[in-house]
């Protein structure tokens, strides 16, 4: 897995950055995801094709790259595309140099369940949204 | 020819062939919006029926077109095979949104279908001609009156930077803001708080969001207002005789924003902040910063659940609102004129 390459893991993934986090959107399953700095940093290279071993030389843990790539997969972010090999970029070293706290990814469950529901048929009538109906 | 009664042999929609057979769909669309006898107009659209109780429906929730906000779409109101038009069926065991979504997104069309109602809305981009078909008059969903033709107007407005978004508005002169979160946040209770007092708003469902020039500008789409019963009795509208006792499928009070307070609806509204509002049970309102990311998130869920179609641009439209626009967190007192005496104090001190 260190050496290889991954990609996106097709058009349904949208991201967005937010003063250097990262809110990712996984728009067939609804999921929404949450990345720290740390993580944005990695994923940005990631996505352009940088394998996780590059990655890691350049100053995060190894570690901590391979567990945070194993949650990617896991969620069906990313896929493994050997033919999408690239190499870093100086502004990704230096963002990749820069990086304190370990990467994390948040889950945001809450919004998930909402979004997979009909938004029509399984949202709360009294409430509305964001309230499920109570299970019986 | 006589199209009104005219019933047709059904067109079996399936995701094999969908492109095909929407072409075919839309063969009879000129004849079949001629013969609609009712025309209503809102943002950027016009709308024809046969249905009187529609047309109303579309008279009352929809915006007045005091500004064009981008190409004109028609959109036609009809009974599933009448008008010359197929009798609409879906051709395989289940209709999944999104798989029908990711088919279409490289075409010109776009469709949203209710199964247990048979209600059907199909939009052709190339075109800007819309079809709502139902089983009957009255076969629409129970929302649909709050915010009739919602998806035909995502279709036509969407686009880099602009589309609809979920959140309440208000405008203090020429200083305009946002309220976004989820049901039961307090967004529409601050609306009507505001519009009470004297502020204008644009609306307090979806409203149109433009990017231009670096600036925000948010249009009106709807007129329509909702509250519970409760909300109205804390903001004295209960005794109010211009908004109907009755209660819609929430045990909401629906009604419009002229209803409230009959100078307090304008076209367009220059947006300066975007307010996080959160219902607190506290006696004094609170503001304080909010991040980008954050206003996102409580910006970008609902519209994007809710509006099919075109899912990724109003995701990256939420986004370049949460970063252009200064966000904040506003923790709500009970007493809505203390809160909207808080909010006025804000905008003068830190928005003009």
């Amino acid at each position: 897995m260190p050496d290889t390459s991954y990609k996106v893991s097709s058009a349904d993934i949208v991201f967005e950055e937010f003063d250097g986090d990262l809110v990712v959107l996984n728009l067939a399953s609804g999921q929404y995801f949450g990345l720290n700095s740390p993580a944005a940093a990695i994923w940005t290279s990631l996505v352009s094709g940088v394998c996780p071993a590059d990655i890691a030389n350049a100053g995060p843990k190894a570690k901590a790259v391979n567990k945070f790539v194993e949650d990617l997969l896991s969620f069906e972010l990313i896929f493994p595309a050997p033919d999408a090999k690239a190499t870093l970029k100086p502004g990704e070293i230096a963002a990749l140099r820069a990086i304190g706290p370990e990467p994390l990814i948040e889950v945001y469950d809450d919004l998930a369940d909402l979004i997979v529901a009909d938004p029509i048929h399984d949202v709360d009538q009294e409430a509305g949204w964001p309230n499920l109906p109570t299970s019986e | 020819m006589t199209l009104a009664n005219t019933s047709n042999a059904p067109l079996h929609l399936r995701l094999d062939g969908l492109e095909t057979a929407l072409r075919k769909l839309f063969d009879n669309f000129e004849n079949a919006y001629a013969a609609g006898r009712f025309e209503s107009s809102g943002p950027s659209m016009s709308c024809r029926t046969n249905f009187p109780k529609y047309d109303q429906i579309l008279k009352k929730a929809l915006a007045s077109e005091q500004r064009t906000t981008g190409d004109k779409c028609r959109v036609l109101v009809a009974q599933t095979g009448n008008l010359g038009l197929p009798d609409l069926r879906w051709g395989e065991h289940y209709f999944q949104e999104r798989e029908v979504e990711a088919q279409l997104s490289g075409t010109r069309f776009r469709l949203h279908y209710m199964d247990d109602i048979g209600f059907w809305q199909v939009f052709d981009r190339q075109h800007r001609t819309g079809l709502q078909l139902m089983q009957s008059p009255d076969g629409y969903p129970d929302w649909d009156p709050g915010s009739p033709l919602r998806n035909f107007m995502h279709w036509n407005l969407v686009g880099k930077d602009q589309g609809l978004v979920h959140a309440g508005t208000l405008a203090i002169g020429g200083t305009g803001f946002m309220f976004a979160g989820p049901g039961g946040s307090g967004k529409s209770a601050t609306v009507l708080a505001g519009i009470a007092d004297g502020m204008k708003s644009v609306g307090d469902d979806y409203v149109l969001a433009r990017i231009e020039d670096g600036c925000v500008n948010a249009s009106a789409l709807f007129t329509t207002l909702k509250q519970d019963p409760e909300g109205m009795q804390r903001l004295a509208l209960n005794q109010d005789n211009s908004i109907s006792s009755g209660v819609n499928w929430q045990g909401k009070h629906q009604f419009t924003l002229a209803d409230v307070n009959p100078t307090s609806g304008v076209a367009d509204i220059q947006v300066h902040a975007l307010f996080l509002p959160h219902v607190t049970g506290n006696n004094t309102t609170v503001i304080r910063p909010a991040g980008a990311k954050e206003a996102f998130l409580a910006l970008a869920p609902s519209g994007v659940s809710q509006i099919p179609g075109d899912r990724d641009a109003s995701f990256a439209i939420c986004a370049k609102l949460a970063r252009d626009l200064p966000c904040y967190h506003i923790e709500l007192g009970v007493d809505p004129k203390e809160l909207i005496g808080a909010l006025r104090s804000f905008v003068d001190k830190e928005l003009l």
